[in-house]
């Protein structure tokens, strides 16, 4: 019996989530930029580029020391 | 998955230097910007990532010409905005538009104040895209720089090589291009 309710309630918990899912994927955007802003938020650059980037980066010169630090003043 | 570079396991002495430097931060902040750009600007995922990677060497390799007078978002944008435009030239200007197509986005009749309904968020990329790729190239860029809150119409203009005034005035039609045609891709 005990079993049967906490089967119910995981149903219960399942049915739930999905009108919840269901729920989140309908959106409603009040610009076009709102969006897009929406559509890149959740695009980030695949992994591959930042690794490609590495091994690319390797084969040149570290940029002259000057310009990292305006990089933290901005 | 756009973890810090510098949280990553380094297990040799480059990817050691790679980590620990600021322009993995600079990648980290910036990437996604870049990306995002390139991948609706250029409306090929393989192609975007080529991109990317060849905007941020080309950054890494020119840093010293970096003068501050704009942002790092800026100088980024302007290396990513001319790469593209190379790469789309050399394939045959396949989002050319002609006089013909012009006068659709004239008579774009969307109304710009209704929002625009998306049931499906896993589709949403999908319809995004259908309606960018059916846009002018210079509507595209514009709605597409316009929508990173971290540009002003200023700097659009600036990367776009216009006034402000004018990108708004563009703005205004793109925004009601989109609408109308990203409503009949439901």
């Amino acid at each position: 019996m005990k079993q049967q309710k906490k089967f119910d309630s995981e149903q219960q918990h399942e049915h739930t989530a999905e009108q919840q899912t269901t729920r989140n994927t309908a959106r409603e955007f009040s610009t076009v930029e709102e969006l897009l802003r929406y559509d890149a938020a959740r695009t980030p650059a695949p992994a591959a580029v930042a690794e490609r980037l590495q091994k690319s980066s390797a084969g040149f010169p570290k940029p002259a020391r000057s310009w990292w630090k305006k990089l933290f003043q901005r | 998955m756009n973890e810090p570079l510098a949280e990553r396991e380094c297990p040799d002495q480059t990817q050691t230097d790679w980590a620990s430097s600021e322009f993995a931060d600079l990648y980290a902040e910036h990437s996604r910007a870049i990306f995002y750009l390139a991948l609706r600007f250029l409306s090929d995922p393989q192609k975007a990532e080529d991109a990317t990677h060849d905007v941020f060497l080309k950054a890494f390799r020119k840093m010293d010409q970096f003068r501050g007078e704009a942002s790092w978002r800026t100088w980024l944008y302007r290396i990513a905005i001319n790469h593209c435009r190379n790469l789309q030239q050399s394939w045959n200007e396949r989002h050319m538009f002609s006089n013909a197509d012009e006068a659709v986005w004239e008579n774009a009749v969307a109304q710009v104040d209704s929002p625009l309904r998306v049931l499906e968020t896993k589709e949403l990329g999908e319809r995004i895209q259908k309606a960018l790729d059916t846009l002018p190239a210079e509507y595209r860029l514009l709605l597409l720089l316009i929508a990173d809150e971290q540009l002003s119409y200023e700097e659009v203009g600036a990367l776009t090589e216009q006034s402000a005034d004018a990108v708004r005035g563009k703005l205004h039609r793109a925004r009601k291009a989109f609408a109308a045609i990203f409503k009949k891709t439901e």
